[in-house]
């Protein structure tokens, strides 16, 4: 899209929907966050999560996102009964499954599955797999619990993105287009390990074999999936919290340096109105924030305490491959701990940078807003009263009130295998 | 306000022998001749391509090295105890990453550093205009001091170890000089980084000073204002209310400003050292025109010379005024802490590297010396591990890095959090309604300025971590050390039963005991060897 | 009992003499401050070059033996060593500094009293309770039992050469305890003054109470004013921006409100700066509301407070690096003490004098120097907690909105400069050894947890094998 098209299609864009609304101010200052919404006349399904249609389609497909209804291009209803119906349907049959799962796994059949590997590693393998039916199955009853709210969630997103619109004429883009490569790395990954699992397998093989090694495979992919989508969510909210810093930012001292007092009293004389709207929508983005961590948090603990597991005991795999006295570094082996590893690592960095820049996003408000040099009083009220709330208010993403989610974290699990 | 003579001196002129040795040595990428006439760091290709031929020089040289004094190692690797065997190869190239780490840096941020030190001259600009001045003719004595020390120590490390443990009647030994490259390329980087961060905590503290120096000036004059006559008091309110207003200024208030007299030597100091600071003027232009540089605010009372001393005195009852002062302060405040943001920004993945290297470098050398004591061998590259003293050098070396790093960001961070406090007592000394008003705000805004350095987010630079750093290292020594006595014992009963073994077999073949023995001998191997394993 | 104190560390050299007095002997001063280290160190080195006089050398000694009096004597003369620097670089200028500002502290503080009119005699006579007794009796006894015990058996072995090993052994546990117990005797101090203002500002803060009822009257009259002055047209352009503000703002503040309840105070008094900042009321109502009361002290309390802090901030620069390695010193003898307790003495006791004298010592100095450095965070907490509360109690004060503050913009000014700066120096400052560690109970908790972990490594040691060797176990 060329840079300045959008400004022809903005206006056009406002008279069509809100013919009623005085143009505001066009900001330079927001320039990353302009873009043209896809064409004036008709507008996308669903401009806001367009980005991650995909991963929501599968997400949907497998009963682990309700399969709501678009009521307008900014709302969201519950889903229809069949729907419902459906994953409900989709989430019965995973359940059955697992007891299925589980069955076979106390059943002697199940050893073909850890033949791959050494044969005092069987512990770790079995405590592995039951991480994984645990994590996979706390998610889908977490998700069944919080299909109200996820709806809610992402309504509350939709709304203000029509704020936003209806204000600024700005439509937020996402820039959430990792969430399919990192679609494509779950299934490549996750294939490559089916790969290597049959291929390790000799001699006879049953179904019921393939069924385990490929349930076991779908579990671990649409964990890592719905790990996809709470950091793309995150950074939905983050991008939001990125506007909100832009527009203050535009009062900033810093950058009023040099222009002149009338333009300065011009400019200064929109602050309380505009503050307004910062702080109401600085103070939804939280609840917005807040409801996400909560819809989340035990699916991430879950996984954290999985995906820890899993990296440490690969690191210590291929740590004795590389220190075994023999000098011969089984490939097999190699690929297979590279693979989880690389899956697991590359998962656990997005979900941290992302948690790790919304938070960081969140309570940079509060500098920029000090960064507001108001001449007179009622100015400085309004700061005062935003900076007295943030005081002690610092925003985190918690896992569940365990620990603060971010790159600190990232670095005590990085910490604890080497201790190992 | 920009005029064509800069006010200031940029903060770039003492750095000028650093810079020189480190485009030497290429740590930085940066215009020599630029730097030389302009005082500026900008992107120079050249340079780009000088550094890139050193780092790879380095890196051809040191693999060179590893590569020549790895023989001992791999004949050694037999005797040596598999723990000391892997710690030693994974950090062997840990020296070459972390100059690798640098030297990258440097080369990405080659365009950001000069922006960085071009904020720093707008905020000593800024500063001055406060009357706020800023010295830095101690930040050239420090980086002298510094290099100082890196070469007393890289020198002594390096010719003590060539000394006495290399052999130096090969050559191919003069390679072993290649070993001191990265620890004194990664030195000088840090010292760019450490008084660059110096020079913030003075910014920090020179703000400060003040607030502190408003307080006390405001002090002084409420002591004499107490001190005096009553009926004169209320005289000395009004000049004091008015003090910017030519006409008050006749002769009956001519007669308090000589009694002020006897305070104004005291706050001349404020005046005073303008003379001696650094960064202050260029020279001969403060002398001759010293305040028509200052903002027009000051230039209006010049006119009146005595009367600066009395707006020095009263500065804080003047409340609209002093509050463009503290705005402006303020704002400086939080371009420090952006522009202190900004630098650990650049430095991140060179500080994380050295954090670790520290951290790796430290244990390992105190197991290598602990492996030294116990006459085992250790890993050739790690051989100053032998003499405990050279060993104490070094740890002080590393350590002394590292800590230095970690103790002037918690100073520089609480540098920054006492402004609040400074300012504060400002409000309160001078007690006025409208200063409160002033102070609260703009305290507020203080508590939301935030500088805390941390590395990459993965921890932050304060004493803090250093304590549970310090915890780490003495925990996995101990576990370590517990790790290579189990080794030990197992290896002595090998060795011990290998032994017994030839004697036995000698006996068994004496004596003619044939298969039966050494099925015997099989059996006891292995009940001998399951509970050492 | 503190005078006691402060003439022993003067006879062992730890401060100067006449520490008080700006003007006297420099040589007198600092003699026993250098006398003492070079007694210490002759000793030091003369038993660890001469090889003669330490316990370590005699034949009795075996290898457990030696090596945990060779750690107790290295890692006493480390702590010596930093001590003593520490010392000598304080020199006495701290101590003159630190009596001129709390003599100035005192001045205002009884100034106060008086306006406050809280009853002299009971403030002036300190009135120390039965537990202060009781904790100094308890800590000399201690002190004397470890003293007495070290000397004698010493005495036992190298008769009157007993002083060459007993400067090794104790002194130096005994010196840095005592530079603690400096330590000690200055935060009581500062705390003491923080609770003198405490006291003070709860004055206030009753007296709040009493007076309640003019805030109706003036809500009305503020009320009137308002109307009044909305109409001129230089206030229109800012009271049309009230009102644009107003009912949005107010929703913010609902809803902060229930997201933060402990900031409650804070967005109520905001809201009351709002409706007040717009008028101004004239100096005369200020000194007719407290010409008499004891508010006319907040000023003076604030900037007490304010200098309390910053005495602290001077002390703890001055002990907090002697507090690093007394902690540390105090972390090894008490693990060691655990270990060689458990290890040793309960299989071996009574085998071997010496060895029984090397335990016994660890055990004795960890006790001694964990109850040193128990109280030593037990004050800096209780000096930390009472400098909060007047923040609490001013903050309480603001809640009730008394009179004097809803008709004076300056005093509620003042007080919200109070807290806030307090908010400030809550980031700046904390006791603390020089930024390592917070002396509080947390670090009660974070040595407990790091000594379990060391302790679980040391007490896998195997040590029947070592004992077997040396004869003491069959």
């Amino acid at each position: 899209m060329c840079p300045n098209s959008w400004v022809i299609e903005m206006a056009l864009h406002k008279e069509l929907l809100h013919p009623q609304l005085n143009p505001r101010r066009i900001r330079p200052v927001n320039q990353a966050f302009m873009r043209s919404t896809r064409g004036t006349n008709t507008l996308p399904a669903n401009p806001v999560f367009a980005d991650i249609q995909t991963i929501l389609s599968v997400l949907k497909a497998t009963g682990l996102l309700p399969i709501y209804e678009q009521l307008s291009s900014f709302e969201l209803g519950p889903p229809t009964k069949p729907n419902e119906f459906y994953s409900f349907f989709v989430r019965g049959v995973v359940h059955a499954l697992t007891i299925f799962n589980i069955y076979s796994l106390m059943t002697p059949n199940s050893a073909k599955l850890f033949i791959s590997l050494r044969e005092t590693d069987n512990v770790n393998q079995w405590i592995e797999l039951l991480l994984c039916i645990f994590t996979y199955t706390l998610t889908v009853f977490v998700c069944a619990r919080n299909t109200k709210s996820i709806i809610q969630v992402m309504n509350e997103i939709l709304k203000l993105d029509q704020e936003v619109l209806r204000q600024f004429g700005i439509a937020l883009s996402n820039h959430c287009n990792f969430s399919i490569k990192f679609l494509v790395l779950i299934a490549a990954c996750q294939a490559y390990i089916i790969f290597l699992r049959i291929n390790a397998l000799s001699g006879a093989v049953s179904p019921t074999t393939y069924i385990l090694i490929g349930f076991y495979a779908i579990q671990n992919g649409l964990t890592a999936t719905y790990i996809v989508f709470a950091s793309a969510l995150l950074r939905i909210v983050c991008i939001r919290f990125q506007f909100v810093n832009q527009l203050l930012n535009g009062y900033a001292y810093n950058r009023l340096l040099g222009k002149n007092p009338r333009q300065l009293q011009l400019h200064m004389d929109k602050f309380p109105e505009d503050s307004l709207y910062i702080y109401r929508t600085h103070n939804r983005l939280l609840r917005i924030y807040k409801s996400i961590n909560e819809c989340c948090s035990l699916i991430i603990v879950c996984f954290l305490g999985y995906s820890f597991y899993t990296v440490t005991t690969n690191w210590y795999n291929l740590f004795v491959q590389i220190t075994s006295n023999k000098g011969v570094i089984s490939s097999h082996i190699m690929q297979w701990c590279l693979a989880w590893l690389c899956l697991h690592t590359s998962l656990l960095t997005l979900l941290s940078r992302s948690c790790g820049a919304t938070t960081h996003e969140a309570n940079t408000t509060s500098q920029i807003l000090a960064r507001v040099y108001g001449k007179s009083k009622e100015f400085q009220n309004i700061i005062d009263k935003f900076l007295t709330k943030s005081i002690k208010q610092e925003v985190q993403f918690t896992a569940y009130g365990f620990f603060a989610i971010d790159n600190s974290t990232l670095f005590k699990v990085s910490y604890t295998p080497i201790s190992w | 306000m920009s005029q064509p003579t800069p006010i200031v001196q940029p903060l770039l002129l003492q750095f000028q022998q650093l810079f020189f040795l480190s485009k030497l040595v290429g740590v930085l990428p940066q215009d020599l001749t630029k730097f030389r006439f302009k005082n500026v760091l900008e992107k120079s290709r050249n340079g780009m391509i000088y550094m890139l031929g050193m780092l790879m020089l380095y890196i051809v040289l040191y693999n060179l090295l590893i590569y020549s004094f790895g023989e001992e190692d791999r004949s050694l690797k037999a005797t040596q105890s598999t723990l000391t065997f892997v710690i030693g190869l994974f950090l062997t190239y840990i020296g070459l990453i972390m100059m690798v780490t640098d030297q990258v840096t440097a080369l990405f941020n080659q365009g950001r550093l000069g922006d960085l030190y071009e904020r720093i001259r707008v905020v000593d600009e800024r500063l001055y205009r406060e009357q706020c001045l800023v010295d830095n003719s101690t930040i050239a004595k420090r980086i002298r001091i510094m290099l100082l020390m890196t070469f007393v120590f890289e020198l002594f490390i390096l010719l003590s170890t060539y000394v006495k443990l290399v052999d130096y009647t090969q050559w191919l030994s003069i390679l072993w000089i290649v070993s001191a490259i990265p620890t004194f390329i990664n030195t000088l980087d840090k010292i760019w980084f450490a008084v660059s961060l110096y020079a913030l905590k003075e910014r920090f503290e020179a703000i400060n000073a003040t607030l502190e120096d408003l307080v006390t000036e405001h002090e002084k004059f409420l002591t004499w204002l107490n001190g005096d006559d009553r009926n004169n008091s209320i005289e000395e309110h009004a000049a004091v209310e008015s003090v910017s207003q030519p006409p008050q200024y006749d002769t009956n208030l001519e007669y308090l400003y000589k009694e002020l007299g006897g305070i104004d030597v005291g706050s001349l100091r404020g005046s005073g050292s303008k003379g001696k600071n650094k960064v202050a003027p260029i020279a001969h232009s403060l002398n001759s025109f010293g305040e028509s540089i200052q903002s027009p605010r000051k230039l209006q009372q010049s006119n009146a010379t005595p009367m600066i001393n009395m707006a020095h005195e009263s500065e804080l009852s003047n409340a609209t005024k002093v509050e463009e002062k503290l705005n402006n302060l303020c704002q400086v405040h939080d371009e420090i802490c952006e522009i202190g943001k900004a630098m650990n920004g650049l430095w991140s993945y060179p500080i994380l590297s050295l954090m670790a290297y520290g951290f790796l470098i430290f244990t390992a050398q105190l197991y290598f010396l602990y492996c030294a004591t116990r006459a085992q061998s250790i890993p050739s590259l790690f051989r100053s591990a032998k003499s405990p003293f050279i060993t104490v050098v070094v740890l002080i070396y590393t350590s002394g890095k590292c800590i230095y790093l970690i103790y002037l960001s918690w100073k520089t961070s609480l540098a920054s959090k006492r402004t609040g406090i400074s300012l504060h007592k400002c409000g309160v000394v001078a007690d006025d309604n409208l200063l409160y008003e002033i102070v609260n705000h703009l305290s507020l805004k203080l508590l939301n300025h935030s500088v805390d350095f941390s590395a990459c987010g993965f921890f932050t630079l304060d004493m803090e971590t250093l304590y549970g750093v310090s915890g780490g290292i003495t925990s996995y020594l101990i576990i370590l050390i517990q790790f290579n006595l189990a080794a030990q014992q197992a290896k002595d009963a090998i060795n011990s039963f290998n032994s017994f073994n030839d004697t036995a077999g000698l006996v068994g073949a004496a004596t003619e005991f044939g298969n039966e023995s050494s099925s015997l001998f099989d059996l006891v191997t292995t009940t001998m060897m399951t509970p050492l394993n | 009992m503190i005078q006691v104190m402060n003439w022993l560390s003067m006879a062992i050299g730890l401060i100067p003499l006449n520490r008080q007095q700006a003007q006297s002997n420099f040589v007198l001063d600092y003699g026993m401050m250098v006398i003492v280290p070079c007694l210490y160190l002759s000793s030091y080195l003369g038993i660890n070059l001469m090889k003669s006089f330490g316990l370590p050398f005699l034949d009795a000694c075996n290898s457990v033996c030696r090596l945990s009096n060779n750690l107790f004597m290295h890692l006493g003369a480390f702590l010596y060593v930093t001590i003593t620097l520490l010392s000598l670089y304080r020199r006495k200028q701290f101590f003159v500094d630190f009596e001129t500002r709390l003599a100035e502290i005192d001045v205002v503080i009884q100034k106060c009293r008086r306006v406050a009119e809280l009853d002299k005699g009971r403030a002036q006579a300190v009135k120390h309770s039965v537990a202060y007794h009781f904790t100094w009796l308890f800590v000399f006894s201690v002190f004397i039992f470890a003293l007495y015990y070290d000397s004698k058996e010493l005495y036992a072995t190298f008769g009157e050469y007993a002083i060459i090993p007993f400067m090794v052994s104790s002194f130096p546990y005994l010196a840095g305890s005592i530079i603690q117990g400096e330590f000690i005797y200055h935060v009581s101090v500062i705390s003491n003054r923080f609770e003198q203002i405490n006291k003070l500002f709860e004055k206030i803060n009753q007296e709040a109470r009493h007076r309640h009822a003019p805030l109706t009257v003036f809500d009305i009259e503020s009320e009137g004013k308002k109307q009044e002055r909305k109409p001129t047209p230089a206030e229109k352009a800012a009271a049309t921006k009230a009102i644009y503000s107003t009912d949005p703002k107010l929703a913010d503040e609902l809803k902060a409100q229930k997201a933060l309840p402990t900031n409650q105070q804070n967005e109520l008094n905001t809201s009351d700066e709002e409706d007040e900042d717009i008028f101004d009321y004239n100096e005369g109502m200020m000194e007719e509301n407290t010409g008499t009361t004891s508010e006319a002290n907040l000023p003076d309390l604030f900037k007490l407070h304010d200098k309390i802090l910053a005495l602290s901030v001077m002390t703890n620069g001055e002990f907090g690096p002697q507090c690093v390695p007394y902690m540390a010193a105090c972390f090894v003898v008490s693990i060691f003490g655990i270990f060689l307790e458990t290890k040793v003495n309960f299989i071996v006791s009574g085998k071997s004098r010496l060895l029984d004298y090397v335990t016994y010592l660890y055990v004795i100095w960890s006790f001694t120097t964990m109850v040193v450095a128990y109280i030593v965070l037990r004050l800096c907490c209780n000096a930390n907690n009472h400098s909060k509360q007047s923040a609490m109690i001013v903050h309480e004060i603001m809640q009730k909105k008394p009179a004097f503050m809803l008709s004076n913009d300056l005093f509620y000014n003042k007080m919200k400069s109070f807290t806030l700066q307090f908010l400030h120096w809550e980031g700046y400052f904390q006791f603390n050894g020089i930024g390592l560690f917070a002396l509080d109970y947390t670090f009660i908790f974070s040595t407990v947890s790091a000594a379990t972990s060391y302790l679980i490594v040391l007490l896998q040691f195997d040590m029947t094998a070592i004992l077997r060797n040396e004869g003491l176990m069959t």
